[in-house]
């Protein structure tokens, strides 16, 4: 009797769960739905593919536009953030991120500018290429100050070259901390067309005020499923994590 | 009761004709004139007349026919605080009641004469039925006296009072709207009402200030204007109105046509009375529903005064007025255009302006659709222009301006599209229509002009940034290209891109760590060494006497420099030695040369270095004591050998401890 009963609860949990397709699949279908003009379900299957692993500025871009192509502003907005930020020179998905921003209908008042300096130098470093700058220079000039400190004639010169590439890995490494500060910090987009914003993290608590569909806010802290967000006019309140999913 | 020129004297009353001055004198002197010389007659009366109360009665008329109303007045002069009874009216309905005082100034014969307060109580009688009504004498106890007034009889019969004006329910039922042009024009007959309206059913001779609230029709389409006018009619003073109470009037949409500021009365008659009729307000109403609607009764509170001349105080009144019913017809269904708006009734007009009409794709161009006419302008709905492909507009803005002429409610709208051509061509944007319902002449369609517009490709280097779509295509084979969405990637990557950054690596920190780690790893590693090493004098004294012995050589050079020749050549002499002995724990000083390069080959030294460095000791020492011979240059190489000695020695095994 107890295995019967395995074997019926196999047979109706089957489906569920059923392996994901192979990328390779998901791709196909995927660009069969683009070009049959099926947009939602297009951004759906690629949505698919960045959650079996497949992370990449080629598919947060075309999640981004088929988003766009199916009038959903703010997912679209998130994915084209997304795309900038495993790849911030990607010019494509930088004009597309311009083109969804058009139709942003939050005019916040009293707005500095939108990032720091540091972020948005930040923004622009490849941080790969810096953090290796940055190593070669370090461990060179640390490796000739070691030989200087072995060998007592020739040390001089060797313990200048050491220090000279010390004093030189500091700009890669200023832009690496660039990077460093940039990627510590938390953004989200609003994907809902309007998302109240409360006075605290429950639902219970008062709507001080509302952000609509693609509005990119920061995020400060988080607590209970909601995100406690800053505008860039200094105006702070929490929103459901669901309507502003973190980039 | 009527009292002119009894007595051998006449009275003048603070409420004008109240007292029933006949007609001629009446329009004969105006009232402020009538005031002046009461005025200066009443200075000229030499001493008061004595007060003598009286009370007094008035039934007029006494013979009414069926459905028509008596006024019964008691008038009780200079009896301020006495006891009135007036009689029961039995089977008499009392329509209205009402009372006001009186100031009057009589003038006697004899030169007697004064004020005179009067109270005057009045009701409306209706009798139900012909018949025969006798009314007792009121009774009015005063300073322990007993009054009493007349009795009177009111017959109802047939026939029996004189001939009444036309009913009110025969009167045309709507007056076209030209009436309101003379609202005053002609006579007034008994039961006439002003202002050009119809009447309400309402009891004459209702008393000496009553409301009365009027259509200028009472049978109306459904959206058609239908204006309420709100009168007071008062025989008294008014001094002004505190309040006018409208009520909701559910089923129209309502929309003030007539405020007056001041009341300006007209002198009009009503049943045969004089009255100053003053216009409240006037409404337009459109009605929203079809069927019979009823206006409920207006409430005022009017205030009722004296003149000045007599010191006597006011009154506050409050009256209502009857309700109103108006019958209102749907719509035809014959001709009624398909989709029609049944809020679209009056009488319209329609205008449509572009400009510019020939501009460049991109450019935005204003279209101006304006609406006018009569009619509830608020409620009308104007259906958006159809504009052909290639054409985009925005939200419009609408901006009203409400006329009113002859009470006749309506206006203008006007709305305001920017368009933006897409593509360029040639556009033909369509005449904008309007379906209304005129209740003259039926449906009608309002239509502007058509508008074109001439396109052109926008100047400037092709693919500039323009608003317009980068898929319009222009009949012409034109494309305006401009900004837009950029497509999908047709062969997106799948490799996996390392979201980790480079400071997450597991290599990262222990490369950042490493070249400090060494360097003091080092470092302690020479601090240790350096410390077991110092342990034993000789071969601390072994490591340092290089560094003493290129101190001497400094030295040494400086004596050069200054020209020490033989100085210069005893420090070098001293800093060689002194190494070799350190070094090497060969002592220089006490061996003659030959020993010396001896055991330095014995030591390992290069035998070349061993003979150099003997040579250069006894060139020193030649040079002491002939310094004469040493030049600069000399000098120069003396302290340039010297110095490449110590290095190359330096490189000999140290000596060991003893």
């Amino acid at each position: 009797m107890r295995s019967a009963a395995a074997l019926l609860l196999c047979i109706v949990a089957a489906p569920a769960v059923r392996a994901e397709a192979p990328p390779e699949q998901l791709l196909s279908e995927a660009d069969a739905a683009r070009g049959a003009g099926d947009y939602a379900k297009a951004a759906l299957l690629y949505g698919r593919l960045a959650g079996a692993g497949v992370r990449n500025e080629d598919v947060y871009y075309n999640i981004g536009t088929m988003q766009l192509q199916a009038g959903r502003r703010g997912e679209a907005i998130l994915a084209f953030e997304r795309a900038l930020r495993v790849a911030p020179g990607d010019a494509d998905a930088a004009w597309n991120l311009r083109v969804a921003q058009r139709g942003n209908v939050d005019k916040l008042v009293g707005a500095r500018e939108e990032e720091p300096f540091l972020e948005r130098l930040g923004a622009r470093v490849p941080e790969r290429s810096a953090a290796l700058a940055f190593l070669a220079l370090w461990a060179g000039g640390g490796a000739l100050l070691v030989a200087a400190r072995l060998r007592r004639r020739s040390g001089a010169s060797l313990g200048g070259t050491g220090l000279v590439c010390l004093l030189v890995s500091v700009i890669p490494a200023a832009l690496l901390y660039a990077a460093w500060a940039r990627a510590s910090v938390e953004y989200a987009v609003v994907v809902s067309p309007a998302a109240a914003v409360r006075e605290g993290p429950a639902r219970d608590f008062r709507a001080a005020f509302e952000i609509h569909e693609g509005l990119k806010v920061r995020v400060l802290s988080r607590d209970r499923g909601y995100l406690r967000v800053h505008l860039p006019n200094g105006l702070e309140g929490w929103v459901a994590e669901p309507d502003a999913p973190v980039i | 009761m009527r009292r002119i020129g009894d007595k051998a004297g006449f009275r003048l009353s603070t409420f004008g004709f109240r007292e029933g001055r006949p007609d001629s004198a009446r329009r004969g002197l105006p009232k402020a004139e009538s005031r002046l010389l009461a005025f200066a007659v009443a200075f000229c009366a030499a001493a008061p007349a004595p007060a003598v109360p009286s009370l007094e009665s008035d039934l007029s008329p006494d013979h009414v026919s069926p459905g028509e109303t008596a006024v019964y007045t008691l008038t009780v002069t200079d009896a301020e605080g006495g006891e009135l009874s007036y009689p029961p009216f039995g089977r008499l309905v009392v329509r209205h009641q009402s009372n006001s005082m009186q100031s009057v100034f009589s003038f006697g014969g004899g030169g007697a004469g004064g004020v005179r307060m009067s109270r005057v109580y009045t009701w409306v009688l209706e009798p139900p039925a012909p018949g025969r009504y006798e009314l007792a004498p009121a009774t009015l106890k005063f300073q322990n006296q007993v009054y009493r007034s007349a009795p009177a009889v009111l017959v109802c019969e047939a026939g029996a009072a004189p001939a009444p004006a036309p009913p009110h329910a025969q009167r045309p039922q709507a007056r076209p709207p030209s009436v309101f042009q003379d609202p005053f024009g002609g006579d007034d007959d008994a039961g006439a009402f002003p202002f050009g309206f119809t009447a309400p059913v309402q009891p004459r001779g209702e008393g000496d200030v009553f409301l009365r609230a009027t259509v200028d029709r009472t049978e109306a389409w459904l959206g058609e204007q239908v204006t309420l006018g709100v009168y007071l009619f008062s025989q008294a003073d008014v001094t002004g109105v505190q309040t006018l109470s409208f009520p909701r009037l559910d089923g129209f949409w309502a929309e003030d046509v007539e405020t007056p500021t001041q009341l300006m009365p007209e002198v009009r008659t009503v049943g045969g009375v004089a009255y100053r009729a003053y216009m409240l307000r006037r409404r337009a109403l459109f009605p929203l529903r079809a069927g019979e609607i009823s206006i409920d009764p207006i409430e005022a509170q009017v205030n009722l005064g004296l003149a000045l001349f007599f010191g006597a105080r006011g009154e506050t009144v409050k009256r209502r007025s009857v309700p109103v019913k108006l019958n209102v017809r749907p719509l035809p269904a014959d001709g009624q255009p398909p989709g029609f708006d049944a809020a679209n009734v009056g009488v319209w007009n329609l205008e449509a302006r572009a400009g510019p009409t020939s501009v460049a794709a991109g450019q935005p161009v204003q279209l101006r659709v304006t609406l006018e006419g009569t009619g509830n302008l608020k409620g009308l709905r104007l259906p958006p222009p159809k504009l052909p492909e290639g054409l985009r507009t925005y939200d419009p803005t609408t901006t009203e301006k409400i006329r009113i002429a002859g009470a006749r409610y309506g206006g203008s709208r006007t709305v305001e599209y920017v368009i933006i051509p897409e593509r360029t061509g040639r556009f033909a944007i369509p005449p904008v229509e309007l379906a209304y319902f005129d209740p003259a002449q039926g449906y009608r369609t309002a239509r502007s002009q058509p508008i074109v517009l001439d396109v052109s490709a926008p100047a400037g280097p092709a693919g500039a940034p323009s608003a317009a779509r980068p898929d319009a295509a222009g009949p012409a084979g034109t494309n305006v290209l401009g900004a837009g969405p950029r497509p999908a990637r047709a062969h997106p990557s799948l490799a996996a891109r390392a979201l980790v950054p480079a400071w997450d690596e597991p290599w990262f920190r222990p490369l950042v760590a490493a070249p400090p780690a060494l360097w003091l790893l080092v470092w302690a590693g020479g601090l240790l060494i350096g410390a077991v090493r110092s342990r034993d004098p000789v071969r601390a004294r072994a490591r340092r006497a290089r560094g003493v012995a290129l101190r001497r050589l400094r030295a040494a050079s400086r004596l050069a420099s200054e020209g020490k020749a033989a100085e210069f050549h005893a420090e070098v002499a001293r800093a060689l030695a002194e190494f070799v002995t350190d070094r090497l724990g060969i002592p220089a000083t006490g061996l003659v040369r030959e020993a010396l390069a001896a055991r330095l080959k014995e030591h390992g030294c290069d035998p070349a270095r061993a003979d150099a460095l003997v040579a250069l000791l006894e060139t020193c020492e030649n040079a002491r004591f002939a310094p004469g011979a040493s030049s600069g240059a000399a000098m120069d190489r003396v302290h340039e050998e010297a110095r490449r000695l110590v290095d190359a020695l330096d490189d000999a095994p140290e000596r060991r401890a003893a």
